[in-house]
């Protein structure tokens, strides 16, 4: 009984107990200018991704995927005009989500329309889309404009959040805290299905990889263990990061070596946009008191910041 | 809005089966294909379907993917094949292929066409509805589209080693070809 009392109340303050904002304000604004910078060089090719000129017709779009994934509700635009005025209300969202402007109701936009274009072509959906459609979602729970906004930086931050907005803001942030957790851990032990992630080699086949590769890279192949050690730190970090990240002591450095790895991915395989939403995910870990004395340090105006204690009731 | 005590457990209760539904979905559907996902599917993929949060995380696993690309040619009405503008290392012209080579060091058009002729290259009825028919668009008064699949695989590490001064090469191979033909509104298989 006792233990079933421990565990209600360890869930409660989990899931429930108020959060400091500034570590999700942030993330807001660097997630949504890496989604607002993506989906705006998307909209280069919008013709031959999302109209009947490309390879998927409107009617075809809800039978493209397997049933498995299949939405029970599928919306496309069918005329180039809609397509293309969509479009570019997602992209005026996406510029609101990263100024932190009405957040919520914004992020909940963001998520629609994310979604509406996924479905009207998911053959070009790749990892960084995948990944904002979580986001997104948590984003859509949580009042994620207090802090590191528009609405902060003129003033607009004064009332305390209501419980069903403070509860709703805590569990979104839970949310991005154990997804990351969730897609490391399933990224990681799948890899384990795999004969070269075993054998230290697998860096190689991404390294050698001409279409993913930004440059060429195959000189490394004179320095075997640094791929091995690359290989072999990839899967420790992806695996043990779900644990790692929790700690007080190790938290730091976990975090670190992500931004290592993400960051050299970034700038050598064609995968900046997922390189960055990941990291963007980083700052909910990071302690609120952090940020503020790092913000301090840069001179950051503390407007922009605004409050960032816990607020109680 | 400040609410009572008996409401905010109230609250609390909602929330927290919501919470455990959600968290259901994201944990057991990226192994959809395992027991618990083959039972639990049709309660969970409703809801994760329609906010697009079935996926499975499978990032360079368990392998990376080795390179593809689809060659194809063109037989154009009269009986003659058409020929890419581009010209090939041999001088000769190049096949068709798509994606088209990448340009710039910098192409996000270029990797999502990459994820998008494999996505449609992998299963015939994709392939059939939606590959070949904008194929056939791309080249006006075309009979015929021929396509192949090509994959090439980068050299395991110590054969690529070992061989210091030789550009890397990888061990490619065509995969079965198919011909298809461009009707007026559906395409057929030749073959």
């Amino acid at each position: 009984m006792r233990l079933l009392k421990d565990l209600v109340s360890a869930w409660s303050r989990f899931f429930f107990d108020p959060v400091s904002t500034l570590p999700l304000g942030i993330f807001r604004f660097v997630f949504g200018l890496n989604a607002l910078v993506l989906y705006s060089l998307r909209l280069k090719d919008w013709r031959f991704y999302f109209t009947n000129e490309g390879f998927v017709q409107a009617k075809d779009a809800s039978t493209v995927l397997p049933e498995f994934f299949r939405s029970p509700l599928v919306w496309v635009p069918q005329t180039e005009g809609l397509t293309l005025a969509l479009q570019i209300v997602f992209i005026v969202v996406l510029a609101c989500l990263c100024a932190g402007i009405f957040g919520r109701v914004v992020a909940i936009a963001s998520l629609i329309l994310h979604i509406v274009f996924m479905q009207r072509n998911y053959g070009i959906v790749n990892g960084a889309d995948i990944v904002n459609t979580f986001l997104f979602f948590s984003l859509a729970l949580s009042e994620n404009d207090r802090n590191f906004s528009v609405r902060s930086l003129l003033g607009w931050v004064k009332k305390p959040m209501c419980d069903l907005s403070q509860m709703l803001t805590t569990v979104g942030v839970r949310f991005v805290q154990i997804q990351i957790c969730i897609i490391y851990a399933y990224s990681g032990l799948d890899k384990m299905k795999g004969p070269t992630w075993w054998d230290g080699t697998a860096i190689w086949a991404v390294l050698g990889n001409r279409q993913l590769m930004m440059f060429d890279s195959t000189w490394l192949k004179q320095i075997p263990l640094l791929i091995v050690f690359a290989t072999f730190s990839t899967l420790f970090f992806e695996i043990y990061f779900p644990v790692l990240v929790w700690g007080n002591k190790t938290r730091r450095w976990i975090l670190l070596f992500g931004v290592a790895l993400h960051t050299g991915i970034a700038l050598s395989v064609n995968l900046f946009f997922f390189s960055v939403v990941m990291m963007s995910t980083y700052f909910v870990f990071i302690p609120p008191e952090s940020l503020e004395e790092a913000f301090r340090k840069l001179k950051v105006p503390s407007r922009w910041i605004g409050a960032w204690r816990v607020e109680t009731q | 809005m400040t609410v009572l005590k008996g409401q905010r457990l109230a609250i609390k209760i909602v929330l927290s089966i919501f919470i455990v539904y959600h968290l259901a979905a994201v944990l057991i559907l990226p192994n959809g294909s395992s027991l618990l996902g083959r039972k639990l599917a049709r309660f969970l993929t409703p809801y994760a379907n329609t906010l697009a949060l079935n996926a499975s995380w499978i990032f360079f696993s368990p392998a990376p993917t080795p390179m593809f690309t689809l060659e194809y040619e063109v037989e154009m009405a009269d009986g003659t094949e058409l020929h890419s503008a581009e010209v090939g290392a041999d001088g000769e012209p190049a096949k068709f292929q798509f994606p088209p080579q990448r340009k710039d060091l910098f192409d996000d058009g270029y990797s999502r066409r990459l994820t998008l002729v494999r996505f449609f290259s992998i299963n015939d009825e994709r392939v059939r509805r939606n590959l070949i028919p904008y194929l056939c668009r791309s080249h006006p008064g075309a009979r015929s589209i021929s396509i192949r699949p090509v994959v090439e695989r980068v050299p395991d590490l110590e054969t690529a080693g070992l061989d210091s001064n030789s550009n890397l090469e990888g061990e490619k191979e065509e995969l079965p070809g198919q011909t298809f033909y461009c009707e007026e509104n559906q395409s057929g298989s030749a073959e």
